[in-house]
């Protein structure tokens, strides 16, 4: 790792342990591994949020020299993704049937398109840039919220326990353009909120399928294993939470 | 009457919300044009990611892909060529493409306005305009996309080239190897080589057969040597 992503990395945790930006802590339990094996996710996301990194990352793989904006939905092959926790715990899942989607709204309004592609997921990962938080694009007639919308028309069509976690990439470039990470902290930990409360507002009734939002970088891999890693935990912890409320409705 | 209605499908190189597309002169979202809910499944915007992949980056600004819906909301159909255009903002390969509304028994033609279309796409249009309008045989992109012009409706959905990839099914004609773009054999092509296979296995088999019955058929007696006879 380069000097400059290591101590973007280090920024990265302290900015992660500052109030109102990284809420769940619960331990990966061997409940949680078992919950997370065979799961099938879904990707999607507005154009160039990271998606085809992700896939990468998800892969173990680097970003292929030719990268491509997504021009049709494409199978992607099985892949087994392998997550090393803090406590040398392996945590090892099967991807099938992931469909790679461009992100331009054509693609989320087709019928071959961002429907089709979440029907059968038990996680929808939605994918935006730290931009789009810090430039508000989560509020009314913007493209995030747009987003948002569509994702209310769609839930009641996706399977019945299906859960979204939003992950907000590109922190790295946030971290490298500050100097007052403090004042990024803040400003991070506001537009956060924000957005949890827009997105709990524009997604009632189903406001407890959203299991959060989580800061991550997919260029830089240890911002990436880390956040994933908190990703897997807050994910398994909303379905916990929400479990019992959903067996008794 | 010529009902062919054309627009090019511009690159998103800035990485906006919406696909851009333009019929010559005016620039507009895609979407007022063709309504994302009437695509049928498994319509493409520019080259499928599979294909520049197995081309290498040297190779991929080559690449000629084109579909063809026949039998599109009612009885029109919807063709689309695109080819690589160059990188985005963030360095990622984006598509320039042309997409044809046409009629049925209506064919693509390749004699379209692009001196509308921004300065960075004009190029990209031309050149492509060129290939296709060129009857150059060794550049076989374009070649493929002409066959494809020229198929029988029948074969329902259908690509220039194979797709193993794709969410949904086509029909092609080529496919894409290590040595190049190669025609794919023809069913009656199949059928021949097929047929001669069973052809040499049943030979084969006639041939063990017949040695095995004269092996165990009796054998007439076979008397060898020389007789003399002699006058006298």
């Amino acid at each position: 790792m380069t000097p400059l992503g290591l101590k973007t990395f280090r920024i990265f945790l302290l900015l992660a342990s500052a109030p109102g930006i990284e809420r769940h802590l619960t331990r990966l339990v061997k409940a949680a591994l078992d919950w997370w094996s065979g799961k099938k996710i879904a990707v999607i996301g507005p154009t160039a949020s990271g998606k085809d990194s992700f896939l990468a990352r998800l892969q173990n793989r680097e970003i292929p020299p030719v990268h491509a904006n997504s021009a049709m939905g494409e199978k992607v092959k099985s892949f087994p993704v392998k997550l090393t926790l803090s406590n040398h715990r392996v945590i090892a899942i099967t991807c099938k049937g992931v469909i790679n989607i461009g992100g331009e709204t054509d693609y989320r309004d087709a019928p071959s398109g961002w429907l089709a592609v979440c029907k059968g997921a038990d996680v929808v990962f939605y994918i935006m840039t730290v931009s789009d938080l810090s430039r508000k694009k989560f509020r009314k007639g913007r493209r995030i919220r747009q987003d948002l919308d569509w994702l209310l028309t769609a839930l009641p069509h996706l399977k019945p326990d299906a859960l979204l976690h939003i992950l907000i990439n590109k922190i790295d470039t946030q971290i490298e353009s500050h100097t007052d990470y403090q004042l990024l902290a803040q400003e991070l930990a506001h537009d956060l909120a924000e957005l949890d409360r827009t997105v709990r507002t524009v997604l009632h009734p189903y406001e407890a399928r959203y299991t959060g939002a989580t800061l991550i970088s997919m260029k830089n891999k240890q911002i990436y294993t880390r956040a994933i890693n908190s990703v897997f935990r807050a994910v398994y912890s909303a379905f916990q939470e929400t479990a019992p409320s959903q067996k008794a409705g | 009457m010529i009902a062919m209605q054309a627009y090019w499908i511009l690159p998103n190189r800035n990485q906006g919300d919406d696909v851009l597309a333009s019929d010559g002169g005016k620039i507009v979202p895609l979407r007022q044009i063709l309504e994302p809910r009437l695509r049928p499944e498994g319509f493409s915007h520019g080259v499928p990611s599979e294909l520049l992949e197995k081309c290498g980056a040297e190779q991929s600004a080559q690449v000629m892909f084109a579909q063809r819906f026949p039998q599109w909301n009612g009885n029109r159909q919807l063709f689309l060529v695109a080819t690589p255009a160059g990188l985005d903002v963030s360095g990622r390969v984006v598509h320039l493409g042309v997409l044809f509304i046409l009629e049925p028994g209506e064919s693509p033609s390749f004699e379209l306005p692009c001196a509308g279309l921004p300065e960075q796409e004009r190029s990209h249009a031309r050149a492509l305009l060129r290939r296709m309008r060129s009857a150059r045989r060794d550049d076989t992109w374009p070649q493929s996309v002409r066959e494809l012009c020229e198929l029988a409706p029948r074969y329902g959905p259908a690509t220039n080239v194979e797709l193993q990839r794709s969410v949904v099914p086509f029909h092609s004609l080529y496919e894409l190897g290590p040595s190049g773009l190669t025609r794919k054999p023809t069913a009656w092509g199949k059928a021949r080589k097929r047929s001669m296979w069973a052809l040499l296995v049943l030979a084969a088999i006639g041939i063990w057969c017949a040695e095995r019955a004269c092996q165990h058929a009796p054998r007439p007696l076979v008397l060898s040597g020389a007789s003399t006879c002699r006058f006298s």
